[in-house]
């Protein structure tokens, strides 16, 4: 470090360059956090003991809590039972259709909730390819596959978000377990089941429990899922806290329901952290071409291409669903009852930019297109501002750095709609008054970025080894060259990585949104939730060509994560 | 006693074994010599039944052993890298075996104890193996992979992740290990000095074949072919032609005529020839200055031969300039360019002194010196 400082010129700044996202922190998360925890404190003195009447014997928000906790861990097994085969496959063989399949594992890490519900819809709901199909196939009248709205919806939408979680975080691990490990065993006398059991699933098991954790705190804080898939009768905390915040304007209910879902996410959040280091304990881990072969023989092909087809199915059918949907006419319109025209149409698309009611406060799909981008670019802009100098801090690896490193990533343990009502009560008054600031959205969103985009960041800072700097250096670059010539074109990618990150996550953030946005300035996501929940094909195709466009945005975003990214952003 | 026949294996279309054929007799310590990359570990994979071969067989006392799964064959293994089992303690790594074939918890603890104490790591039972030293993990793998008394134990370079010192002190111990058990063994490794220290025989393996099949002295002193020439070191190879002078047969070089010594096999009358020269068949002689031009004498002590098998010094003399010298100790390399610029290397004692680099020698080649290749090639 002594040398870097010389050749540095910013180095020494290093130290204030934490004021930035501590700041940032200090003031956007954890205020709203303390906020959020006063506003409990004084609900239970002032309600009469809140919390008591809130978890009595067979109250109503028992019951949310129990159902946030079954789903979830239903949720969970079907997850690690749908991703462990796919994870298997990826990690001890080598084939083709590889590439694909990782890309295709990508999609659900930017893919908006409102656009796999959507997806969902165009497959499965009763306007679906599925249901209209089988009513044309067997002249029905009504659909006859009933799954939106049932609890099958929700466990479905979940298991296609988090079954890549299992693929990779397991697949990446097994793929580097020595199966010499279990060769060894067998030469010992263990038939391959024992083998398994005693060799290579306790070495498994730390990665697994890490990938169920993950899952489990993923739909635990479930949101946009519930509330769209699942419908009115389903409420988990984090769509419980929405509720009583927005449509009954009861704070302190909201309050201590958020205080609740804080303690969870903590609790889980430390076991996670506690069960990632563990994964990270000293095996010898084996280069890929040591551990992978090549698939041989009928059955082993067989099996290949059957969890390849089951993956492919689950995770492109509902977004080619809804592209398809978006641009087929497949239904009676409301104004043209009775006659059904089938056909391809750009009719949903033209929608967009109709304002049909006349109405004052209506903000044409178009419109909300705008406001969505305009958040997008301030994120971009407050992200990489914040990740990036956090990112350069951090990257100092001194004491006060990895002290600092697990805080940096507190906000991914802690729910949207959370985040969003701390800034309900944070932000609603003085001394920080930004109700009505068009930066509000913008701020949520950046605290819900901020942890991918430090760490899409920060392997990047740290792959700027100092020597480079000396090299440049010597052959007499100064310093400013140096930053321009070295030190700029390295971080760029990972500045790309980020910025896409940041852009896809507020473009598609429903959680935070829902909780922020004035009605005059609805977002995206909000917008195909409306539209969603309104009655009438018109609706309905309105929803799905604005989801098609968000999904658009969101692949481009993946694209451009997945070839510019350096190191493992998904390290989570 | 384990017959492999006739096995061969090849990964997508490149043979990695080819109709190897060899068997172990009970007790015998096998050694598999061959560059990395020429199928060694595969024919282990094989013989443990990890690996399907394509064609061919194992058998073990006459017994087929294709319908019988890796883990029930007997025959342990110890792996390049030892693969430690990271979850398991010292002790749970050895126990496994025993514990897999159901001994009570009692004789599992007995025999661990006895094996690391064959190994000489009593008291490292409840070392965490993934703080084990390099030469510490060894000794583990060999307790594992013994502990459940195999039939047969297949070691894969067992000694290629520790450095030089510890090899040689380590494999001191291997074998006597495997000896005191009279444990039946196949020894795979790249390394000749391993492979003739530890082996009753040796196998040596070209790329998915094999070369030559004989015991350490065997072996040394007749190669069975250029290959294994060159992979024991032997690098001399020359052309020449058989030649019958006096009555003796002999072989025509390009600096002269040498006769075969009376105990090499009658070789091949055909014309060309292959001819290895080996690099302590040769001694050095000095220059003296007479009348008639210079003339060599052997540099030994006096009384011994001047001439080799009566026959006329000059006849077999060989003269070049010393290219290089690299000092090993009690010998040294001598790098000889020869007329016509080919290079030849001979190892020397040193106590005879050492000739300078750039001067020219001339060096007499022994009775034994020359041995006769059967394939062309050079």
């Amino acid at each position: 470090m002594q040398a870097s400082q010389h050749s540095y010129p910013l180095e020494r700044y290093r130290a204030l360059i934490w004021i930035f996202p501590l700041a940032f922190l200090g003031l956007f998360y954890f205020y709203p956090l303390l906020e959020i925890l006063r506003v409990s404190l004084m609900a239970e003195l002032r309600g009469a003991a809140l919390l008591s009447v809130l978890f009595s014997e067979g109250s109503y928000f028992r019951g949310v809590l129990w159902f946030t906790i079954w789903q979830a861990a239903v949720s969970t097994v079907l997850t690690l039972l749908v991703g462990l085969p796919g994870a298997y496959l990826v990690a001890r063989y080598r084939f083709r259709a590889k590439r694909l399949l990782y890309a295709l594992t990508a999609i659900p890490f930017v893919m908006p909730t409102v656009v796999v519900a959507a997806g969902f819809n165009a497959l499965l709901g009763p306007r679906g390819w599925v249901n209209l199909g089988l009513m044309h196939v067997w002249g029905l009248d009504a659909p006859p596959i009933i799954v939106m709205h049932t609890i099958w919806a929700i466990l479905l939408a979940h298991v296609f978000y988090n079954t890549t979680i299992v693929v990779r975080l397991v697949g990446d691990f097994w793929a580097r377990l020595d199966p010499r490990l279990g060769q060894a065993a067998v030469t010992l006398g263990a038939d391959r089941w024992r083998a398994f059991t005693h060799i290579t699933a306790p070495l498994l098991a730390p990665a697994v429990l890490t990938a169920a954790i993950l899952v489990f705190i993923f739909d635990f804080t479930s949101f946009g899922v519930i509330l769209l898939l699942g419908g009115p009768q389903f409420s988990t905390l984090e769509v419980e806290i929405y509720r009583q915040a927005i449509n009954f304007f009861d704070l302190p209910t909201a309050a201590i329901l958020s205080l609740l879902q804080i303690l969870c996410t903590f609790g889980m959040t430390i076991a996670y952290t506690r069960m990632a280091v563990r994964v990270s304990r000293p095996l010898q881990l084996r280069p890929y071409k040591h551990t992978q072969r090549l698939l041989s023989g009928r059955f082993e092909r067989i099996l290949a291409g059957a969890i390849i087809a089951g993956l492919l199915l689950l995770l492109a059918a509902p977004l080619a669903a809804l592209a398809c949907r978006s641009v087929f006419k497949l239904d009676a319109d409301r104004a043209e009852r009775g006659v059904v025209a089938i056909g391809f149409t750009l009719n949903y698309y033209q929608e967009l930019f109709v304002n049909r009611r006349q109405a004052l406060f209506y903000v044409t799909p178009f419109e909300t297109m705008a406001i969505s981008l305009r958040n997008a670019v301030m994120t971009v802009t407050l992200s990489l501002i914040l990740g990036g100098s956090a990112a350069w801090a951090l990257a100092g690896r001194s004491r006060f750095a990895r002290w600092m490193d697990p805080l940096m990533m507190l906000p991914l343990g802690t729910s949207a709609v959370t985040l969003g009502y701390g800034f309900i009560v944070a932000f609603n008054r003085s001394p920080v008054n930004l109700r009505a600031s068009p930066l509000l959205i913008p701020l949520a969103h950046t605290l819900v970025a901020f942890p991918l985009v430090l760490r899409s960041l920060l392997p990047v800072w740290r792959s700027i080894r100092p020597q480079l700097r000396h090299a440049a250096s010597m052959l007499g670059a100064s310093p400013l060259r140096i930053l321009r010539e070295v030190d700029l074109p390295l971080v760029g990618r990972g500045a790309i990585v980020a910025s896409a990150f940041a852009f896809t996550i507020s473009l598609g953030e429903f959680g935070a949104s829902s909780m922020l946005a004035r009605p005059e300035f609805p977002t995206v996501p909000m917008a195909i939730y409306r539209h969603l929940s309104q009655p009438g094909a018109l609706n309905y195709g309105q929803a799905l060509a604005l989801s098609t466009i968000l999904m658009v945005f969101c692949g481009v975003g993946i694209l451009a994560i997945e070839s510019l990214r350096v190191g493992e952003v998904s390290e989570f | 006693m384990l017959q492999v026949s006739h096995v061969s294996k090849s990964f997508n279309g490149a043979y990695a074994l080819l109709n190897v054929s060899f068997g172990v007799d009970v007790g015998e310590i096998v050694a598999v010599l061959g560059p990395s990359g020429c199928g060694k570990s595969t024919l282990l994979g094989v013989i443990a039944g990890l690996i399907k071969q394509d064609a061919g067989h194992v058998s073990w006392q006459g017994q087929s052993l294709s319908n019988v799964p890796p883990y029930l064959r007997k025959f342990g293994m110890m792996f390049q890298d030892y693969a430690l089992f990271p979850h398991r303690t010292v002790y749970g790594n050895v126990a496994f075996g025993l514990q897999m074939q159901g001994f009570s918890e009692t004789e599992v603890r007995t025999r661990v104890a006895n094996t690391l104490d064959l190994v000489g790591m009593t008291g490292f039972e409840h070392r965490d193996v993934n703080t084990l030293s390099g030469g510490e993990g060894q000794r583990v793998a060999l307790a594992r992979a013994l502990a459940p008394r195999p039939r047969l134990v297949m070691l894969d370079e067992p000694l290629g992740a520790l450095d030089r010192t510890l090899q040689e002190q380590l494999l001191v111990e291997l074998k006597s290990v495997l000896r005191t058990r009279r444990q039946t063994a196949i020894y795979v490794t790249h390394d000749q000095d391993e492979a003739f220290a530890v082996a009753d025989r040796v196998i040596i393996m070209g790329v998915g074949v094999i070369e030559q099949v004989g015991t350490p002295q065997q072996i040394y002193a007749h190669p069975a072919s250029v290959f294994v020439a060159r992979f024991l070191g032997m690098t001399n190879i020359l052309q020449g032609r058989l030649e019958s002078v006096d009555g003796r047969l002999g072989v025509r070089m390009f600096f002269g005529w040498h006769p075969l010594a009376s105990t090499h096999a009658t070789p091949p009358m055909s014309g060309r020839l292959t001819i290895l020269l080996r690099p302590t068949g040769v001694h050095l002689l000095h220059s003296e200055s007479r009348q008639d031009g210079l003339a060599y004498m052997p540099v030994v002590n006096s009384g011994e031969q001047s001439s080799i098998d009566g026959l006329p010094l000059e006849l077999c003399m060989l003269c070049g300039t010393v290219r290089s010298i690299s000092f090993r100790g009690a010998v040294y390399r001598l790098l000889l360019q020869v007329t016509g610029g080919k290079e030849l290397s001979f190892e020397m004692p040193t106590h005879n002194g050492i000739p300078s680099v750039g001067s020219k020698v001339c060096v007499a080649l022994d009775s034994d010196a020359i041995l006769c290749l059967p394939e062309g090639e050079d």
